[in-house]
């Protein structure tokens, strides 16, 4: 039964993946994995022999974190203020309108993110004829890194909630009956239903999250990014669009993604040991 | 359950299995991509020529009377390989890797992916055929100038997509000088009294201070080239000569301080946007165009277009545009605007050709044939009746023509000189300006950026990142954030980073092309 | 009992509020693409309309049908999300099953080494040259097998199949059932609100593919939609054509952009309201753990 999963991952997963040699070469498209020169951890050298990785590397654990707080618990919150929702006809609507921003690229957010806030956008506009002062929040170093999170809460929150509410289909309905009996309140039976229905779930989420605590969405903060700010919204991967895909150098793409995967593989094994040492399934 | 042993053997079978694959497929495949033995077999040679070009916007059908219109033309089976330009770097690496190579590849850019293509010896030197004016005399008569920077160690790779060799000139709001009665500024401080006019004094009348001078913005680099030209320093004029017998980037060129000086004089004074940094181009060109600012400093000849002018006008109808004569340099000599490469891409052609001769020659007459004045005529209207119809001895494009017309197949274009600068939807208005532009981007005396066609391995390595520190100093510097000598500390920094070795390295190729 | 009954009433009215409010700021920026997508010229310079346009213009959809290929690239799109999504969900849901059953010994090892592929991953040009190995090149095949199976979504999966208790699948064997019967007949029909999770997950994936077409497939007939929406919109907002002599690329107008996102979105927007149903709580593991 699993047979065809199992050949798609050792085909088009594993036999590719003995194509990372690349990191350690300089590889030429021309001359291929087996006549390019070997150069050792050159490519590596390269990445640490940037002044500024410190930095990069900095912004890149901050947003991260920032995004894992606040945009990873959104969709549970949601979730949950949905699930406590009676109304049907109301619960479908405002989930169906929650989800739809997920299907705006990040170009056409960031399109219109310039022309509401920019100097003399239309957010300003509307300030200053209400006698207010005009906000500038694009070219901001204060704000950056919070103006960032909040275009993923605002872009992926509604989207990240059906996997949750997949999960509270799982719920027993005579639990909460029972719990009402008992004379639970609303907020007690969150926390002694709803959220244990849910727990093993989050649980996976959280923990294949921290498998890609580097990524940091490349694609919208390029579009974000200015001079003014790129003190604290380069990050990894903006920095790897600079030195290795505009180039068309492979080795060095290869060597960062190789050290985001060992990263990502130490914080996934730890936590899935702690995931099991505490009873929990964890996600192998 | 009895999956766990045959699971296990089926596991390790499939692996090995794939393994020997794919190593084969590493190994044996060059001659699968070239179907030149299967196609020269045939009697009549009808030979199958592929070309991989870069696409901006839709793409044109695969099928269409267009692309037959030029497979008629050349008796051959045209596979055209059209690439969504945001990812034409990734599809050409792939594309290089699995030795599937295209007859004819386009290099968008002459960067470190195009330098270390042909210096990998997969694609063809074509100087001996370019000019051998007899086979092909419009290959031959390609300009010198830019067949000189096409040069690499002697050879020359690629056949160029030609483009004028006027650049970009400075572009002001016609209707505001005339409203505010000023004149067509002819030094940097006159210009600075019309930015100053032209963010101060309401140019659109509306009765508020809601205009600029300038419209700037920073994206891959600055738009200010028009408006640097005459100072021979400064962003985005390129590499330039120091006066030293040597060459080094605008940035840091002898005038250097005067040119980021005057922008940071502009920015002082409000006559650019506050948060300009975060401008793009198209912010750039809806800023100008949408009445926010009165100046533009990167246009070239190409940029007067219909729709341009209609969006203007959807704003203010009055809008009126002009490009100006270059302005006197600093020194108060007669200054020149930055010239344009002349080429914008070049086309390989794959080495394999070599064995095959008659599909060598069929790909070289295609392009040359494009080039020439009565292919080019081909390419631009198509097949008379389909792609264009003659109304009152004008010749007018069709539907069938703008969606599948022959040019949308096109590799290479005639020079761009006389009327082949206009196209099939310029008005009169749109003739006019281009032609007007393209003069004056040539008067006084204009230059190249002399870094074009140099290669440096350094360069190609850490430019970007060195380049990306450069642009953050310089808004620093702009803004104010940082006083003008903080160029010196910049210069020391990027020379410690690398800096010195492009330095070295773009010399001598300089000097070796000299 | 009465203030209590009050405080939940507060809490209810106030959730529902919140959820309101929230549902508006997702909705508002869409309306205003919308709006965009059929506003003149006029309305759109002037910045003075958010929510709709005073004048409406449907150009930018007649160029859009007028590009030529808007249609193959729909029809290419249904394909690849239908017949992907089908062998998706086939291949994903037996692996993550068998991983699921605690008795299947070398289930740990399995799942660690799909989990690794998330984590590593050979690049795009090794993954290139299997992908022309295995014949695939130039089709929409090359858009379905390649990404068969997601590692996320089967990871995920195969916890929500974990939740299916051992005791329902050994009285279904011992009804004669086998692996794959159990499988069809017990497990699926108890996993509907999981499968129509991932149908989504996966069907809204596929539909967005576009760099796997642009590196596989030549010919532009077999393009999917997501090529023709970023062509459009991409020169319209991004820096790429900064390169260029400048005014070599005309952005399109926006109304076009915007009637691209649009046209390129709204059927796979539709899907969601489709599949709620699915959704209702407590109605299939309930009832059969009772």
């Amino acid at each position: 039964m699993a047979l065809p999963g199992l050949l798609y991952f050792l085909i088009y997963k594993y036999v590719p993946l003995m194509g990372v040699v690349i990191a350690f070469q300089k590889y030429k498209p021309v001359q291929g994995f087996l006549r390019s020169d070997w150069v050792g951890l050159d490519n590596f050298r390269r990445i640490f022999d940037t002044p500024e990785i410190e930095k990069y590397f900095i912004n890149t654990a901050i947003i991260s974190c920032y995004q894992i707080v606040f945009a990873f618990t959104v969709p549970i919150v949601i979730a949950i203020m949905l699930n406590e929702i009676r109304s049907a006809a109301f619960k479908k609507i405002a989930q169906t309108l929650l989800y739809l921003p997920h299907f705006l690229s990040w170009v056409v957010v960031a399109g219109i993110f310039y022309l509401l806030f920019q100097s003399d956008g239309q957010i300003n506009h509307l300030l200053v004829s209400w006698g207010l002062h005009p906000i500038n929040i694009l070219s901001n170093k204060d704000n950056f890194r919070a103006m960032l999170v909040l275009q993923v809460i605002w872009k992926e929150s509604g989207w990240g909630t059906i996997i949750y509410l997949a999960a509270l289909t799982g719920i027993p309905p005579e639990l909460y009956e029972a719990a009402k009996m008992d004379g639970a309140g609303r907020l007690r039976q969150i926390y002694h239903i709803t959220l244990p229905g849910i727990r093993s779930t989050i649980l996976i989420l959280f923990i294949l999250r921290l498998g890609s605590v580097l990524d940091v969405g490349f694609e919208q903060i390029y579009l974000m990014l200015n001079a003014s700010v790129s003190d604290v919204g380069e990050v990894l991967d903006t920095y790897v669009y600079r030195m290795g895909v505009v180039n068309g150098d492979f080795s060095f793409t290869t060597a960062v993604g190789l050290l985001k995967g060992l990263v990502g593989m130490m914080l996934i094994v730890t936590a899935n040991r702690l995931a099991r040492a505490f009873g929990e399934r964890g996600v192998y | 359950m009895k999956i766990g042993k045959g699971l296990r053997i089926a596991t390790a079978l499939m692996l090995t299995g794939a393994m020997l694959t794919a190593c084969a497929d590493k190994g044996t495949d060059n001659s699968a991509g070239n179907s030149s033995g299967k196609s020269s077999a045939a009697a009549e040679k009808k030979y199958k020529i592929s070309a991989m070009t870069i696409l901006y916007g839709a793409a044109p059908p695969d099928k269409s009377t267009g692309k037959k219109a030029i497979e008629d033309r050349y008796n051959i089976e045209y596979n055209y390989i059209p690439v969504a330009s945001g990812e034409y770097n990734n599809k050409l690496g792939v594309t290089l890797a699995s030795g599937d190579v295209p007859d004819a590849v386009l290099f968008p850019y002459l960067d470190a992916v195009y330098f270390s293509s042909i210096n990998s010896g997969q694609f063809l030197p074509l100087e001996s055929y370019m000019s051998d004016s007899a086979k092909y005399p419009n290959l031959a008569a390609l300009p010198k100038d830019v067949m000189d920077s096409l040069k690499s160690n002697g050879h020359i790779y690629g056949v160029p997509r030609l483009r004028g060799i006027p650049g970009a000139t400075l572009v002001l709001r016609k209707d505001w000088l005339d409203k505010l009665g000023l004149q067509v500024p002819t030094t940097y401080d006159e210009l600075y009294d019309v930015m100053k006019a032209f963010s101060e004094k309401d140019p659109d009348g509306n009765g508020k201070r809601d205009t600029y001078g300038l419209a700037a913005g920073v994206s891959n680099g600055f738009p200010f080239i028009s408006l640097m030209a005459a100072m021979h320093a400064g962003p985005s004029v390129g590499w330039v000569e120091d006066g030293q017998g040597g060459i080094v980037p605008g940035e840091f060129a002898p005038n250097n301080k005067l040119a980021v000086g005057y922008l940071a004089k502009l920015y002082k004074d409000g006559l650019i946007a506050p948060d300009f940094a975060i401008k793009k181009d198209a912010q750039i060109e809806d800023d100008f165009l949408l009445g926010k600012a009165g100046v533009v400093g990167n246009w070239g000849y190409t940029a007067f277009n219909k729709d341009r002018l209609e969006k203007a006008r959807a704003v203010d109808p009055k809008f009126e545009l002009v490009a100006i004569p270059p302005l006197k340099a600093p020194d108060g000599s007669e200054g020149g605007y930055v010239k344009g490469a002349g080429f914008f891409g070049v086309f390989a052609l794959n080495k394999e050709l070599e064995k095959d001769p008659g599909k060598l020659d069929k790909v070289l007459h295609m392009l040359d044939d494009q080039l020439g004045e009565e292919g080019a005529t081909f390419f631009k209207w198509g097949v008379e009746g389909v792609h264009y119809k003659v109304e009152d001895g004008q010749k007018v494009v069709t539907d069938l023509g703008k969606t599948e017309g022959p040019n949308q197949y096109q590799m290479v274009n005639h020079a761009n000189e006389g009327d082949w600068i206009l196209v099939s939807a310029d008005t009169p208005e749109t003739t006019a300006l281009k032609q007007n532009s393209f003069a004056v981007a040539m008067q006084g005396k204009p230059y190249t950026s002399q870094d074009i066609g140099l290669y440096s391995a350094t360069n190609a390595e850490k430019g970007a990142e060195l380049t990306q520190n450069v642009v953050d100093g310089l808004v620093m510097v702009i803004t104010g954030h940082k006083t003008i000598d903080y160029l010196d500390q910049m210069f020391e920094d990027w020379k410690n980073r690398g800096g010195s070795k492009i330095l070295t390295e773009m010399n001598e190729a300089w000097k070796a092309r000299k | 009992m009465n203030t209590s009954k009050k405080s939940s009433y507060f809490f209810y009215s106030a959730n529902m509020l919140l959820l309101a409010m929230l549902a508006l700021l997702c909705v508002l920026p869409i309306v205003n693409v919308v709006a965009m997508s059929v506003a003149s010229l006029q309305d759109i310079v002037s910045g003075k309309f958010i929510l709709w346009p005073k004048h409406l213009d449907f150009k930018a959809y007649s160029y859009i049908f007028n590009t030529g290929v808007f249609f193959s690239s729909l029809k290419n799109t249904v394909w690849i999300t239908a017949v992907g999504t089908f062998v998706n969900l086939a291949v994903t849901t037996l692996l993550a099953y068998v991983c699921s059953r605690q008795r299947f010994s070398g289930r740990r090892m399995i799942l660690f080494m799909v989990l690794f592929t998330m984590l590593f991953s050979g690049g795009m040009i090794p993954t290139y040259l299997v992908v022309k190995a295995t014949g695939l090149m130039n089709s929409l095949w090359a858009l379905v097998v390649p990404s068969a199976v997601s590692a996320f979504n089967m990871l995920v999966m195969r916890e929500f199949f974990e939740s299916i208790h051992e005791s329902i699948i050994e009285s279904a064997t011992i009804d004669g059932c086998n692996d794959l019967g159990v499988f069809f007949r017990i497990v699926l029909p108890l996993s509907v609100p999981s499968l129509a999770t991932f149908t989504l997950f996966y069907a809204v994936g596929n539909w967005n593919q576009y760099f796997a077409a642009i590196l596989y497939l030549n010919d532009s007939s077999l393009w999917p939609l997501q090529i023709l929406l970023r062509q459009v919109v991409l020169i319209g907002q991004s820096d790429i054509y900064s390169h260029l002599d400048s005014g070599e690329v005309i952005p399109l107008p926006v109304s076009t952009q915007m009637a691209t996102v649009v046209l390129a979105s709204a059927p796979i927007v539709v899907l969601y309201p489709f599949l709620q149903r699915y959704f209702v709580q407590g109605l299939t593991l309930g009832a059969v753990k009772g």
